[in-house]
């Protein structure tokens, strides 16, 4: 039996399933395939102590040279670098992708208002954070602030720094997810994999993020197709099943062009950018000695 | 207390069965067992209409005895979705208003033909094919008051004004789309947890629920493998063993059981077509592209 030696610990919304999907294939990886174990950050979860973690996700460790945990909201949560420092000791290595703060929170912010959580608007729930996790903090309900937490998980300098004050920078490999992940993809994994100390085994890398998302646009392109051949169809049909009287109740508009959830605008990214996040991505690329390049 | 304070509302045929047995696994979460009493439901729609539903209040109480202790007790009866005026008058009577709502949702097209094969199989009131019962589904539904309302095939997926009331008469109502539990059910699952807030577990997937996709060969079969209540008091005293007459049934079953086939492609697009508009409110009020479902 093992436990972690590396660890992709976010940020959330960033990529991190994409390189879960593709490290899972290599020999010499093992990764639970529970994705998320988030022993480190849900205090609850991390009560139930080492031995509890270690059996439950990593019995069937054989000989694979990385062990790894893809939580990726360790970032996040103040004190699971030194969970991990005190259970793990020092030389784990951690795998970081950063993206635009604005669009994580956006992707994040779309995703609670579709599961129904989020009633609020973007700016609103922007602008509300601090009450609410304060108040989520207040009622110790941890996966609550980690639903609410649209900047504070986009706040990538402190977050950095709590990791770096156990773990020497050397431990991490930090990538930009425009930059890096989706433009170079390649180049990515190879840094990755020569960070891994493991070999380029040729396993398929061009995997799409969120594989839901995928599917869908794979639908929606072969159906795009057929629009206007459908539009003939269904005109053909209707007099055939004589339910035209139902169809005029329902379907007052029969031509009506469907929904797409609204960008943001160019200004409106920009002016949360600099409300929100431009002191971080400052004292960040001060940190890191690179330019993120986010501010477009 | 020994009543629910979850609840999966439905809607019927889009993996709630799937999440009911799955949740139960949870050492925090109990989800009785059957699995739709209707309680919440049944005396306004009548009695007579959902087979094993919960008339009783001291009976629905009974379905979750002894588990006070865990954080959640749960059911899952998918006609409370159809019903939300009934049934949210209901929660807030006999339950409360912090009740954690469970929606899945899944696209009303496929939904509708899934939903039609289901009634098919399992209920020998529908003689139609599905068209014809497309056509007269309302209708039957209202004349015929043994009906179940799992026939109403075409309003069962009108999801937006259902949705809408739950949404807005509770403050904890979480929405699953079938589409992202099938394909990311892991990440599905994470949400759920963190939507109850009790910690994310691995879920043994190995059991498999309500496997649907067969159709009876002749209606005779059909009708001899639905015996009436009583000819099931005599099997079971001839066969006492529950395993064993399960296991009989699906012998049966499968010797006499063949594919369903796909849906008749003009009846698909007469289905999209009815649900196009709907759809897209749905999709404007969860902020989501839905397009999928009816393009």
């Amino acid at each position: 039996m093992s436990l972690p030696n590396f660890m992709c610990i976010g940020a959330a919304k960033s990529g991190t399933t994409s390189l879960y999907d593709i490290l899972k294939k290599h020999s010499n990886v093992f990764i639970p395939s529970f994705k998320e174990p988030h022993f480190f950050d849900s205090p609850t979860v991390y009560e139930k102590g080492i031995k509890w973690y270690e059996s439950t996700y990593f019995k069937s460790v054989r000989n694979e040279i990385c062990i790894g945990d893809f939580t990726a909201s360790y970032l996040f949560e103040k004190q699971a670098a030194e969970r991990i420092y005190n259970d793990l000791g020092k030389n784990v290595k951690f795998i970081v992708i950063l993206r635009n703060p604005v669009d994580r929170a956006y992707s994040h912010y779309l995703h609670a208002k579709r599961d129904l959580h989020e009633k609020e608007s973007f700016s609103k729930a922007l602008m509300i954070e601090k009450d609410r996790l304060i108040e989520a903090r207040r009622q110790s309900d941890y996966l609550l602030e980690l639903r609410n937490s649209y900047v504070g998980q986009g706040s990538y300098h402190t977050m950095l720094t709590q990791f770096l004050t156990f773990f020497p920078k050397e431990n991490f490999l930090i990538l930009n997810f425009e930059e890096d992940f989706i433009k170079n993809r390649k180049e990515s994994m190879n840094k990755i994999y020569s960070f891994l100390k493991i070999n380029d085994e040729g396993v398929d890398f061009n995997i799409k993020s969120n594989p839901a998302a995928q599917a869908r646009l794979t639908w929606l392109k072969q159906l795009m197709k057929k629009t206007g051949f459908w539009r003939t169809v269904i005109k053909k049909m209707i007099p055939s099943l004589k339910v035209r009287q139902i169809i005029k109740n329902r379907v007052q508009r029969a031509n009506i062009s469907s929904f797409t959830p609204e960008e943001l605008t160019v200004a409106a990214k920009k002016e949360i950018y600099n409300t929100y996040f431009a002191d971080q991505i400052v004292l960040l690329e001060q940190l890191l000695n690179k330019k993120m390049n986010w501010n477009k | 207390m020994t009543l629910p304070n979850l609840l999966i509302v439905g809607a019927a045929k889009s993996g709630t069965t799937s999440l009911h047995n799955y949740l139960n696994q949870h050492p925090n979460i109990f989800m009785c067992s059957p699995k739709e009493p209707h309680f919440l439901i049944n005396k306004e729609i009548g009695e007579k209409r959902i087979t094993n539903g919960v008339i009783k209040l001291e009976e629905y109480k009974l379905l979750f005895e002894g588990q006070s202790q865990k954080k959640y007790r749960g059911e899952s009866s998918v006609m409370y979705l159809l019903f939300s005026e009934i049934s949210i008058a209901n929660i807030k009577k006999y339950l409360s208003n912090d009740v954690k709502i469970i929606i899945m949702l899944r696209n009303p097209v496929e939904r509708a033909y899934s939903g039609y094969q289901h009634v098919k199989r399992y209920n020998v009131m529908e003689n139609l094919s599905f068209e014809d019962a497309l056509k007269q589904t309302e209708k039957r539904y209202v004349n015929t008051f043994e009906m179940t309302p799992a026939s109403r095939y075409l309003e069962l997926g009108m999801y937006y004004e259902q949705v809408k009331a739950f949404s807005d008469a509770f403050k904890h109502v979480h929405i699953i789309i079938y589409d992202d539990y099938k394909t990311s059910f892991e990440e599905e699952m994470r949400k759920v947890f963190s939507f109850l807030g009790v910690e994310s577990m691995m879920i043994n997937t190995n059991q498999q629920h309500m496997v649907g996709g067969w159709q009876w060969k002749s209606e005779r079969m059909k009708k001899l493998m639905m015996p009436p209540n009583i000819l099931k008091t005599i099997i079971k005293y001839i066969l006492p063993v529950k395993g064993l007459r399960i296991a009989i049934w699906r012998f049966l079953q499968k010797g006499n059981t063949q594919k369903v086939g796909k849906i008749n492609s003009e009846t698909e697009q007469y289905l999209k077509l009815y649900y196009k508009n709907d759809v897209k409110k749905l999709a404007v009020f969860l902020n989501r592209n839905l397009k999928h479902w009816t393009v």
